[in-house]
């Protein structure tokens, strides 16, 4: 009586960890694994449009600080559409980088092939230098700085550093007009041909772009416009854009080349490399089959941890300061 | 027969090679190409003062009678250095790099000193100074 009384209740428990397991790995991950990728889209859709707006009234040389000082003061909703392009931007970013994570963290790049996911990792550093460049257009003095940083640790580079510094950001009167290119031009049609094969349907749904539409407009109306620092102000510490913090703190004590180029270096290499490894641990001799898969699985976690240590850089430097 | 058809990619490919690298050499040497220009910031008499004066990304300097201009940008990576008047030294907003009221580099990742640049005074008083500028 007692024992099987005993086994029933052990066994309701376990059915129920069962259940509860299905309907979180398989019911809730895979809705998490297809909501946050369209929400992405919707996000970027609106921050194209609002962009294409922008674009009527900034101009990328002159007092760039005043002429974004105007489009948030004076032009009529012109701060609503700079709140609405900041925050699309950011979701659109943050959303890819999640989305990233969640096939990464299940190993899904083994369904790609090597060159499939070569244009990935590309679309998703693009995604990173749409939001530096949008970082720099600001002409504040964070902008400015940040450009000038950037070109800085190109510069580093043996041989092609100044060449390739050359083409990001000008000189000081037309500073700005290589970064307003590859913002507004360049970035968007390399995003756009490199995930041509990836996304299957452009536009998200009515449903995904209301919800991207309401929140966007919301934090717009809610959240006041950060204060931008005007260049020639002086500031005690300047920061850079959010994902770049990890790196700024490190340069505060270690020399520029290893920490600006090829640390990143080596990660983005890395990365790249995995789908081939592991295409080479399907095939071949027992034992090489075996090294290859052992040697997937290091770099696997290799990326993961090194991924994991600069978030806690960057939050500890959001925190406390670089 | 392999062998032919070896010998025959193996050309065809530098033949493809060559046309990439005839068509891209031109494009890259003039995308990269820099003209270097030179900047004047003039200090007008009333720009002057008994102590450390700041214009357009240039520190005038004046200890005692001697004179001296600096550029205020950060040997580091470029970021404006600010003058802190309390502790008399420069400091960098960046990655904090800190110069003494001189210029002398004394602490942080910039490895170098301000870079000096030459400055010339005229007759009427005001003084310019020439900072070159590699784009
Ligand atoms: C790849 C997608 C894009 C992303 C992730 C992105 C992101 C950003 C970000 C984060 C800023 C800085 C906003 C701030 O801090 O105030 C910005 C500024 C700007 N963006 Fe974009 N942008 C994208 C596409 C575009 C496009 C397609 C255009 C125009 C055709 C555009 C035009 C502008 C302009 C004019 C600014 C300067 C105005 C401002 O700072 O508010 N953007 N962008
Ligand atoms: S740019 Fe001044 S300390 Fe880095």
């Amino acid at each position: 009586m007692m024992s099987t009384e005993r086994s029933r209740i052990s066994s309701f428990f376990t059915s129920t960890c069962r259940e509860g397991g299905r309907f979180i790995f398989e019911g809730h991950i895979p809705a998490f694994s297809t909501v946050l990728p369209r929400l992405g889209l919707a996000a970027l859709i609106l921050c194209i449009l609002s962009g294409v707006i922008l674009t009527f009234q900034y101009r990328p040389f002159g007092n760039v600080f005043k002429n974004l000082e105007e489009i948030t003061s004076l032009i009529p909703y012109g701060w609503f559409f700079r709140q609405i392009h900041y925050i699309t931007g950011q979701a659109f970013v943050f959303l890819m980088l999640l989305h990233t994570a969640d096939h990464f963290i299940r190993r899904r790049y083994r369904v790609y092939a090597p060159g499939e996911w070569t244009n990935l990792t590309a679309a998703l550093l693009a995604c990173f230098f749409a939001l530096f460049t949008g970082f720099i257009l600001k002409g504040d003095k964070e902008g400015l700085f940040a450009g000038k940083i950037l070109a800085s640790i190109l510069d580093t580079i043996p041989r092609l550093g100044k060449g390739i510094a050359g083409l990001l950001v000008g000189s000081e009167d037309d500073f700005f007009f290589l970064p307003y290119l590859h913002h507004c031009f360049f970035i968007p049609l390399l995003v756009g041909y490199l995930l041509k094969d990836h996304i299957r349907d452009w536009l998200p749904g009515k449903g995904f772009m209301a919800a991207a539409g309401i929140l966007a407009a919301s934090y717009a109306l809610v959240v006041a416009p950060f204060i931008d620092i005007p260049p020639d102000a002086p500031a005690e510490a300047v920061t850079g854009p959010w994902f770049f913090l990890g790196i700024q703190s490190l340069l505060r004590n270690w020399p520029v080349f290893p920490v600006g180029i090829l640390l990143p270096l080596i990660f983005v290499l890395l990365v790249l490399i995995l789908p081939l490894v592991s295409s080479m641990s399907t095939g071949g001799s027992r034992k090489a089959m075996r090294a290859y898969y052992l040697l997937e699985r290091v770099i696997y976690w290799i990326i993961l941890a090194a991924a994991f240590s600069y978030l806690l850089l960057v939050l500890s430097a959001a925190l406390k300061g670089p | 027969m392999e062998r032919r058809e070896f010998f025959k990619k193996g050309l065809l490919a530098s033949i493809y090679g060559l046309a990439l690298a005839a068509v891209s050499y031109p494009a890259i040497v003039f995308i990269t190409f820099r003209r270097s220009s030179k900047i004047e910031v003039v200090f007008e008499p009333q720009d002057q003062g008994p102590d450390i004066r700041y214009k357009e990304g240039v520190y005038l300097l004046k200890n005692g009678d001697e004179l001296k201009a600096v550029s205020a940008r950060c040997t580091h990576l470029g970021c404006l250095v600010n003058y802190n008047p309390i502790s008399r030294r420069f400091e960098c907003p960046c990655h904090g790099s800190v110069y003494d009221a001189t210029g002398k580099r004394i602490a942080g990742p910039a490895s170098k000193d301000l870079l000096a640049v030459p400055l010339n005074r005229s007759p009427d008083g005001t003084i310019t100074v020439t900072i070159e500028i590699q784009a």
